[in-house]
């Protein structure tokens, strides 16, 4: 019964040293320890996210901010009774100030027409019946400065100019914004490198199980004169093979989350938080999902293998 | 030739399991290895496959001295060595051919050439017909006798077998040994090491006695 039929093709004499051999010892590994190498699939899987998660939220917020015209401006709001040439006088005023870079007038009616366009075909008929009667806006001057430290002094410069009525500065804002973009990004850093020494520790316990359910088969493989390569290639395999299977499952995940998300955000926010398409940041995520997959696979193997390389 | 030059190994504070070691084994000989549990054989085999390094003295095979291999060169110099060990190291769900051809398969030998080599090695050890067996449906001389089917796959000059009859019975044991002989007259330098002295003494051979670390007797050159 222990007895096999002789067979044409012998398996064992088809492997050595083929690429094949070791892809399939590195399968064989992942197989015996299935338990293992799905939790090392999964913890990965959750380092990737969490840094996709990290780098689509950083890029909205700036997206979303260049939305904005950015944050380094300054609106100063002029008297309704001014006329054109009291609007011009301002202006030129105001590009005289000490730290103004860039003087740029909004009249009444471009004030109207941008705040239309800003809120979209939904609500023509309100700016209909706005462009029919009175116009309510009024004509402001954007000021770009260079420096935080420029505002307080531009500010007061300002002020002083007849015919400027109020002045909203978006360095407060400016400076919030950066405050939790700092927050978001120490909190999703923290996580990644979390997740990624978890990562790195399940991958080196799963090789190193694999390690041990094949010692057998190493010692003999060392007395009989094995390299080091032929040995240890599997091995390596085995953590890239993981890595690898992390990142792909990780950027499928992403990829569908973030549509989701995507399709929620355009239908119900209207126009008010734009997100940028999937297609924009999958490029980058894909390759950066691969290298971080990859190059934690290798690290766990490479750890774990580590002991036998020392010999 | 193998040459233990003042070889001396510690393993910690522990005494010596090696004490400033001499002896000379010239190729194509014949040596029995002997001595009491603890006495110092399993060190000696490990400094010779080079598992372990010399706390002092150096030992050279071939003109080539050990502590000098590296993790690179470490391989080839095994590849001269073929070990038997004491509880065979068989692969249970493998046949009998596949047990000797992973052998060849490791350290990178064709197709054809495996093919080729594992049958006329099944031959010498008397097995060509158990060939797709798998070990657990061996006697242990059987298995013995694969475990030295695998040594001899690469070609090594010489074979190392540790305690090889430890495991089967004194008819069995006999038969290993002759086969061992017989190889022996393949061009090969055999080291056998045993505490089985009764056995030792029926062969006529060379015996290098360990006690303590120490050699204490040597029979010199066998015929």
């Amino acid at each position: 019964m222990l007895e096999r039929k002789p067979r044409r093709k012998i398996s064992v004499t088809k492997m050595a040293y083929s690429p094949f051999y070791f892809i399939g010892q590195a399968f064989k590994n992942i197989w015996r320890n299935v338990g293992m190498s799905i939790a090392s699939v999964l913890i990965l899987m959750a380092c990737l996210l969490v840094t996709g998660a990290f780098y689509s939220v950083e890029r909205n917020i700036n997206y979303n901010l260049e939305g904005l015209g950015g944050l380094n401006k300054i609106l100063v709001y002029i008297n309704e009774e001014c006329t054109e040439d009291q609007i011009r006088k301002i202006k030129e005023e105001a590009e005289n100030c000490k730290g103004a870079l860039e003087v740029t007038l909004i009249t009444k009616e471009e004030a109207l027409k941008d705040e239309k366009d800003k809120m979209g075909e939904e609500f023509s008929d309100i700016f209909e019946w706005l462009e029919e009667g009175e116009n309510p806006y009024r004509a402001s001057l954007e000021i770009e400065y260079e420096t935080d430290s420029d505002v307080a002094a531009l500010e007061k410069a300002l002020k002083n100019i007849d015919g400027v009525d109020k002045i909203v500065s978006r360095s407060d804002t400016a400076e919030k914004v950066e405050q939790i973009k700092d927050v978001v990004s120490k909190v999703f850093l923290g996580m990644m490198v979390l997740l990624f020494t978890v990562s790195v520790f399940v991958i080196i316990t799963s090789i190193r199980l694999a390690l041990s359910a094949r010692k057998k088969e190493i010692v003999v493989m060392r007395y009989v004169g094995a390299t080091g390569f032929f040995i240890t290639v599997p091995f390596l395999l085995e953590g890239a093979l993981l890595g690898l299977a992390a990142s792909l499952a990780a950027f499928g995940v992403q990829y569908y989350i973030y549509g989701a998300v995507f399709s929620g955000v355009s239908e119900n926010f209207l126009g008010l938080l734009n997100l940028l398409p999937a297609s924009a940041l999958s490029g980058t995520l894909f390759k950066s999902f691969l290298a971080i997959g990859l190059v934690t696979g290798l690290l766990g193997s490479t750890v774990s293998l580590a002991k036998y390389l020392n010999k | 030739m193998i040459e233990f030059r003042n070889v001396t190994k510690l393993y910690g504070q522990s005494a010596p399991a090696l004490e400033n070691v001499n002896l000379k084994i010239e190729s194509g000989e014949f040596v029995f290895i002997i001595g009491e549990s603890g006495a110092g054989k399993t060190t000696l085999t490990k400094l010779l496959l080079r598992e372990e390094k010399t706390s002092s003295g150096d030992i050279y095979v071939d003109g080539k001295r050990l502590r000098r291999l590296n993790f690179f060169t470490l391989p080839y110099y095994r590849r001269k060595i073929g070990f038997v060990f004491q509880d065979f190291r068989l692969f249970e769900k493998m046949t009998v051919y596949e047990n000797v051809a992973f052998a060849m398969r490791a350290v990178g030998q064709s197709r054809r050439a495996i093919a080729k080599k594992v049958p006329l090695i099944l031959r010498v050890v008397e097995l060509e017909d158990k060939r797709d067996r798998f070990p657990s449906a061996l006697s242990g001389g059987e298995q013995q006798r694969v475990a030295l089917a695998r040594a001899l796959a690469n070609n090594p000059k010489y074979i190392i077998a540790d305690e090889p009859t430890g495991n089967i019975d004194p008819q069995r044991s006999l038969e290993i040994m002759e086969m061992l002989l017989k190889i022996r007259e393949m061009n090969k330098t055999v080291i056998v090491v045993t505490h089985e002295k009764a056995l030792v003494e029926r062969f006529g051979q060379r015996v290098i006695t360990i006690s303590k670390g120490h050699v204490v007797s040597d029979t010199g050159k066998s015929s």
